[in-house]
């Protein structure tokens, strides 16, 4: 019987003290956590609109160029608010795509899209979070793979973005990109989680006008 | 999504040994010949789906009150006390089991797929019963690699004249990487998300 | 110099380290650590950031776990190694997305992989729970070293030959076809059986004893 109480306080100590370090360490990190991934949300979409900041005037900047736009709607019977960040002065659309659409492989995959005012050509893919194979699935959140993306066209139904295995990049058409070699797994949970949250955005972005 | 074709996914081209490479290190340890193999796979089967459906409604609890950062930590614990519990049950009503299996269980609470069976239902955000067609399935996906290592090792052990570095778990990585490889061609063949 | 040496081989610290590093190679002998060193040499770059966060997780959890060893009941042996290992990864983890949130981005994928990795638990099994806290960090730095030092030469060849870059940068040539197979998995277990066939060669080790 004793050595069941003791066993029994032991636990409940260890889980106390590491319950406290975790809740301690995350009311100390979180306010930091979340101002880093606000700026770093906003300089992915500045750098999308071309607009020029630096880190200090940079929610200024964000203020003043970019219109945020809140639509609550709702996805797959679960409410979802659909934001859109609009660029005042070239009407560049951006937005955000996450665990709601889909996965990665090994984790979320969340990053942003912006969009031309046609809400058809792509400006630029940015992947904030993800939890890919380093080196293999990893490469999807890579300057070099997302800037293959740029100019290309996403569409719905039949003008959904493509991304293809072994594809020719001469011959290929507006709405194809080539997969990661070695990463076939990656590469299509990343069109499915594009293709998705394309869909579901335009589809309010479209109601509201 | 189809769960017969998630439970081929889970074992063929989305086995969770031959292709996400988890769980090895039990996998190289316990291949060395078919009963051992056996019984490890049986008891890791069984830990798997267990923990995986209990911990689908854990998670649904702590979504309840938006602690899922802890999920982690809180999986580890359960599947930790599931794998305590079903030791001390089996020690105390199957012991014949418990003599050839026994030892096993507390390895498994080590072993990656355990964990990994958990995060990947939150990962991609499956209802309770394609978490236990999945749990189930990786577990048995894993039993079948480590049958076959081991089907394959026990012959070797017999009849192959290895060079002295290789004997025992070096020859068992040349003959994972093997099977892997003919685990890639069934790329495709079912999925795993809808 | 040769009485220097010889005396060394009596003090108990250089002979942890050279058990840590030879002898018990993680890798190689103790056959431990098997999933993230065939998922992460497939660049020097990761092999470099898990062998660091590998050797630091493990001196960290094998240092409290000595100190507390005294106390901890023996049936929750497991449940408290976990605890203490995931609690500690995890307030790093947070840690470091707080204050260097670039880092921790990349390090993203690693974490679930440090925590389930068997040698962190099984130095905690095997030293740390029966030895004082100063020997426990030596084992625990000497394992880590060993491991990283295995990973690093296995990440070089496959680099090498699956992207043709080293720490990214090119030393292939530009009409190298890069050998695909060496960025997948059947790669790093074919590479990796070439180190422990060497190593275990070298030490003429026989697992049957």
């Amino acid at each position: 019987m004793n050595k069941y109480v003791r066993m029994m306080v032991f636990v409940g100590i260890l889980g106390t003290v590491s319950g406290g370090l975790l809740f301690g360490t995350g009311a100390i990190t979180n306010s930091l956590i979340d101002a880093n991934a606000d700026a770093l949300l906003k300089s992915e979409v500045l750098t999308a609109h071309g607009v020029e900041f630096n880190f200090t005037n940079i929610h200024d900047v964000f203020a003043e160029s970019t219109t945020t736009i809140e639509v609550e709607g709702e996805y797959e019977a679960e409410p979802f608010t659909f934001t859109y960040y609009q660029d005042n002065a070239n009407g560049t659309i951006t937005f955000g795509f996450g665990p709601t659409f889909g996965g990665g492989v090994w984790g979320p995959i969340i990053g942003l899209l912006s969009l031309e005012n046609d809400f058809t050509t792509i400006v630029r893919i940015s992947v904030l979070q993800q939890e890919e194979t380093p080196g293999l699935g990893g490469i999807v959140a890579t300057r070099a793979y997302l800037d293959t993306f740029e100019g290309k066209t996403i569409g719905l139904g039949d003008d959904a973005i493509n991304i293809i295995k072994d594809l020719d990049v001469l011959t290929a058409a507006t709405n194809e990109v080539r997969s990661i070699t070695g990463a076939t797994r990656t590469s299509t949970q990343f069109d499915i989680i594009l293709n998705n949250a394309y869909v579901a955005h335009r589809l309010v972005w479209e109601a509201r006008a | 999504m189809n769960l017969i074709e998630l439970f081929i996914a889970s074992i063929l081209n989305h086995n969770i040994a031959l292709v996400y490479i988890l769980g090895m290190c039990p996998l190289i340890a316990i291949s060395t010949n078919v009963k051992n193999a056996t019984g490890m796979g049986i008891a890791v089967v069984l830990v798997t789906g267990l923990t995986a459906v209990i911990n689908w409604p854990v998670y649904e609890f702590l979504k309840t009150t938006g602690t899922e950062d802890l999920a982690l930590l809180v999986f580890m614990i359960t599947i930790a006390t599931t794998v305590q519990f079903l030791e001390i049950l089996i020690e105390k009503y199957l012991p014949a089991i418990y003599s050839s299996f026994g030892i096993y269980l507390p390895l498994i609470t080590v072993n990656c797929i355990v964990l990994a069976v958990s995060l990947f239902f939150v990962n991609r955000d499956y209802s309770f019963a394609e978490t236990a067609v999945y749990g189930f399935g990786s577990g048995f996906g894993w039993m079948i690699a480590i049958i076959l290592l081991a089907a394959i090792r026990e012959k070797m052990f017999i009849r192959s004249d290895l060079p002295k570095g290789l004997m025992g778990k070096g020859i068992a990585f040349i003959l994972l990487g093997i099977i892997a490889l003919a685990f890639i061609g069934f790329t495709g063949i079912a999925n795993v998300t809808a | 110099m040769k009485k220097f040496f010889a005396r060394l081989n009596y003090t108990k610290s250089f002979n942890v380290l050279k058990k840590g590093f030879w002898l018990e190679n993680q890798v190689a002998i103790a056959v431990l650590g098997i999933c993230s060193s065939l998922a992460i040499t497939n660049k020097v770059e990761n092999a470099i950031a898990m062998g660091l966060g590998v050797t630091f997780v493990t001196m960290a959890s094998s240092a409290f776990i000595a100190l507390i060893r005294n106390f901890i009941p023996s049936q929750v042996r497991m449940v408290t190694y976990m605890v203490i290992i995931s609690t500690f990864t995890i307030v790093v983890q947070m840690f470091l997305k707080a204050y260097f949130p670039a880092l921790a981005n990349q390090l993203g994928a690693y974490v679930g992989l440090i925590i389930t990795n068997c040698i962190v638990m099984g130095r905690a099994e095997a030293y740390a729970v029966k030895n004082p806290a100063r020997y426990a960090l030596v084992d625990a730095f000497a394992s880590g070293m060993g491991y990283m030092i295995v990973l690093i030469a296995a990440s070089t060849i496959r680099e090498v030959l699956a992207f043709g870059t080293f720490l990214n940068m090119p030393v292939m040539g530009e009409d190298w076809v890069p050998w695909t197979i060496m960025a997948l998995a059947p790669g790093g277990f074919f590479i990796i059986s070439l180190f422990v066939w060497f190593i275990r060669d070298r030490q003429q080790f026989d697992e049957s004893k």
